[in-house]
């Protein structure tokens, strides 16, 4: 177990982290063309929803990375809080805004979507309105970060707002199960097949989730590996004004 | 490329499609211009530290020479 934590030290981490990266462009680049293509080009239009269907393959995948996101940056931040390790704080911090950004385009995309399917761009169903919550979380979250100056009381205090925030995400990953009073549909995708979508949107449906997976894992390593450099700039300049004082 | 008839939709799916390409692309542009900044401003700085170095260096060996021309 202890070589695990080892991949957390800074210096492994820009080690593994720079020889995974191109590996991990090429898979994201590759499956994401191929679910997307696959998905917008050939595939039916769906009898309920005609072609909007072809939404699904941008806003299914990025709602459940808007969620996932968040539960990723609860688990390295639970470790921060526990182990202290650095790295850990930082890929929280990088998560955010990956994260931000999948939730405007779930948010987006289901607006539009929703528009002709409901006859409204928005409705304060219960998934739609703990997404928007979500939205906020990411949003105060990044402010966190960016107005506490010293790093180590920013990460303390955003971790304590990412395990605030992962009642929201929960909620909106359930929210559909919870409550079934609302205009949004049930879950696309479920273990159960008898409830998530049909075969032929099914399979480009899950490349597409592997490509967005996949994307988030690559630039989360990017944005992670730019705040270790970011840290250690920081660090070598404080050295430099202290030889100077 | 197969052609695909979106009908009355087509509005709604281009423009769903459109934002979630270029937000992605936004975040991609934004984390390669972010890592670029970091990778350079550090190089900067290891480069200012390594040059004090050497003329701390340079600096001890001068005044190592002239005490031994003492």
């Amino acid at each position: 177990m202890n070589r695990f934590w080892e991949f957390a030290n800074p210096v492994r981490f820009m080690s593994w982290s720079g020889r995974l990266l191109p590996l991990l462009m090429a898979l994201a680049a590759f499956t994401l063309t191929v679910g997307l293509v696959w998905g917008f080009f050939f595939t039916p239009e769906a009898e309920n929803f005609g072609s909007t269907v072809k939404i699904i393959y941008v806003h299914v995948p990025a709602a459940a990375m808007a969620i996932n996101i968040w539960i990723m940056m609860l688990v390295t931040s639970l470790i921060w809080l526990v182990r202290r390790h650095h790295v850990s704080a930082l890929a929280a911090r990088s998560a955010a805004l990956i994260g931000l950004t999948m939730t405007v385009i779930a948010l987006g995309t289901g607006m539009v979507w929703g528009e002709p399917m409901w006859g409204t761009w928005w409705a304060w169903d219960p998934r739609l309105t703990s997404f928007l919550v979500l939205f906020l979380f990411y949003l105060g979250y990044m402010a966190l970060w960016a107005a506490i100056e010293d790093p180590d009381t920013a990460a303390d205090l955003t971790s304590v707002l990412a395990i605030v925030g992962s009642v929201f995400a929960v909620l909106s990953r359930y929210a559909v199960n919870f409550w079934n009073q609302g205009l949004h549909q049930g879950a696309s995708l479920s273990l159960d097949k008898e409830e998530h979508v049909a075969d032929v949107y099914w399979v480009p449906l899950v490349i597409a989730l592997v490509g967005f997976g996949l994307l988030f894992v690559a630039l989360l390593l990017v944005r992670t590996r730019s705040e270790v450099r970011r840290r250690r700039t920081h660090a070598l300049e404080m050295r430099e004004r202290m030889a100077d004082a | 490329m197969p052609e695909v008839e979106l009908g009355k939709y087509a509005f709604s799916v281009l423009s769903a499609w459109g934002l979630s390409l270029a937000a992605l692309l936004l975040l991609g542009l934004v984390t390669w211009r972010q890592s670029l900044r970091a990778r350079r401003a550090l190089e900067e700085a290891e480069a200012r530290l390594r040059a004090r170095r050497e003329a701390r260096e340079e600096a001890g060996k001068a005044v190592r020479e002239d005490r031994n021309d003492e």
